[in-house]
């Protein structure tokens, strides 16, 4: 019996987050009164005392940290091994998700990485990362 | 709390629980055996005790009434109660709370308890980015969150898995060598095991992991005057403690592995007014290996970069001179739950009153014993805490 994936619970908090998704469109809240970009969605600016918006980005960003996993969370256990990583946005946040595209040994931290989007949850809302190149 | 170097804080008793895999007990249960344990070696009433600390327990975690629920079930009637959630910090950040709750005056002595039987049964739902950013990407555990960590340290200053090896291989001896570590892990180890031992998420492998287990610990603190009045004449006194919360929100470190102990273990160190050199035993918290190594660069024993330098350099057994671990750790011990950070906690506390049986270190002065714990979004982890514990003249 496979498990299926945890599905994503959006609250009101995140539901632009996750609706942007499913255009394929990637927002960060923006503080403009700090200019700063916060990832994970908050409920305040961790920066100051101004209203956050959404803005879209690139996705473009460095490899902070990757792994490469053989303990699958659940619904990933035809993936697996599959590999995770830790990305800085160009705009500054850190974003942890799966890599596609690449092979573990060939990684490197400080690389250059871009979110792609994968089908895998059905309505193409899994941001993935992926060789910049 | 730099006051605490005037030592008007005790720590005079212990007891703990052997760590058993899947024992099918219940965590109040075992809270009841070290509560039980711990009244009967210290010659204490319940009358005496006015003060409660406890970690949460993974078991038990829908329960939000954990603290008062211990209570109710020892017959204790504390003027001071409190459960802490510092995830794995929380049971060194007890006997602070305690110090502090009986230095303001709300009571006199305190039982710190941890007690979790989470390799039975786990009630926890992480909710929040675990549940919404990680786990629906592919998030599998702490393991994940360690192999990126592991990632990120090696990419700096190269891999240290021969260091790991070896204090793999030293926590082991310790737990073969302590009849309360988990019955299937007091089995020898070599340094091939250990680098032979099987990638989970890589670069980390197997023998870098906690392994879950059940089993509780409870601690009595009270003043030095108290405990002269009880007519106690060993015990322990914390001589510094610090902690944080959530190091670095802003995120203006720009990499991964730098942690609170970067800020907690110097301030710890200069608060006792000692240096590294000056203390004689760690009991640092191990939910893997890497995080020793992590700890000892950033508190201070050594440069960052250094870990596996130092480590290679020093004996790090149980008769070497800095001993690391001597009941095996967490790693090679077992992990019960949220009363993990128990398991090095106890440990320095039986080496300070002379009771680690095989693994004593003679005439062994002050342990450093630290706390981590919870694993933020993208971060290496939430709350560090380090304590210097010191054996009275």
């Amino acid at each position: 019996m496979s498990e299926s994936r945890t599905p994503i619970v959006e609250t009101d908090l995140t539901r632009p987050f996750w609706q942007a998704t499913k255009q394929r469109r990637f927002l960060l809240q923006y503080d403009p009164k700090a200019d700063r970009y916060q990832f994970y969605p908050r409920p305040i600016s961790l920066y100051s005392t101004a209203p956050l918006v959404w803005r879209e980005v690139k996705g473009e960003g460095t490899l902070i940290a990757h792994t490469l996993c053989h303990t699958p969370a659940p619904g990933f256990a035809a993936l697996t091994p599959y590999i995770l990583a830790i990305v800085q946005l160009a705009e500054g946040p850190r974003v942890f998700a799966r890599v596609a595209d690449a092979k573990y040994e060939e990684l490197k931290v400080g690389q250059k990485m871009r979110i792609v989007w994968g089908d895998e949850l059905g309505d193409g809302r899994e941001y993935l990362f992926a060789p910049a190149n | 709390m730099k006051w605490l170097q005037n030592r008007g804080i005790a720590i005079v008793g212990f007891a703990d629980t052997p760590l058993v895999r899947n024992s099918g007990r219940s965590a109040a249960e075992i809270a009841g055996e070290v509560v039980g344990k711990l009244l009967a070696e210290a010659r204490l009433e319940r009358r005496d005790i006015d003060g409660l600390a406890v970690t949460l327990a993974m078991s038990e975690a829908a329960n939000p009434f954990w603290s008062n629920l211990l209570a109710e079930h020892l017959g204790l009637s504390p003027r001071w109660c409190q459960a802490t959630d510092l995830g794995g910090a929380s049971n060194l950040g007890n006997i602070a709370r305690a110090a502090a709750a009986i230095q303001a005056g709300m009571c006199e002595a305190v039982i710190c308890l941890g007690a979790d039987a989470v390799s039975s049964h786990d009630a926890t739902n992480q909710t929040g980015h675990r549940t919404e950013f990680c786990t629906p990407v592919g998030y599998s555990g702490p393991l994940v969150a360690f192999g990126l960590l592991s990632t990120a340290y090696n990419a700096r200053f190269g891999n240290p898995e021969r260091a790991l090896a070896k204090l793999a291989v030293a926590q082991r001896a310790g737990a073969v060598a302590n009849e309360i570590a988990c019955e299937v892990l007091r089995k020898p180890i070599t340094e091939q095991d250990y680098l032979a031992s099987r990638f989970v998420s890589h670069p980390l492998r197997l023998l870098d992991c906690v392994m879950r287990c059940d089993g509780g610990y409870a601690v009595l603190v009270t003043s030095t005057q108290r405990a002269r009045e009880l007519g106690y004449t060993q015990m322990v006194h914390p001589i510094a403690y610090r902690e944080l919360v959530n190091f670095d929100p802003g995120q203006t470190v720009d990499e991964l592995t730098t942690s609170g102990f970067s800020v907690v273990g110097p301030e710890a160190l200069n608060d006792a007014g000692v240096r590294p050199g000056d203390i004689q035993m760690l009991a640092p918290y191990d939910d893997f290996l890497i995080a020793v190594l992590l700890q000892l660069e950033q508190i201070g024993f050594c440069r960052p970069g250094q870990g596996a330098a130092f480590l290679a350099e020093r004996a790090i057994g149980f008769h070497g001179d800095l001993p690391i671990n001597t009941g095996g750790g967490q790693v090679s011990a077992g992990q019960p739950g949220l009363a993990g950070g128990g398991v090095n906690l106890i440990e320095a506390l039986k080496q300070l009153f002379g009771k680690a049986g095989p693994r004593q270190k003679p005439g062994v002065r002050n342990v450093m014993a630290t706390g981590i714990g919870v694993i933020p979004y993208a971060h290496n982890w939430s709350s560090s805490n380090v304590a210097i514990l010191e054996r009275s003249a």
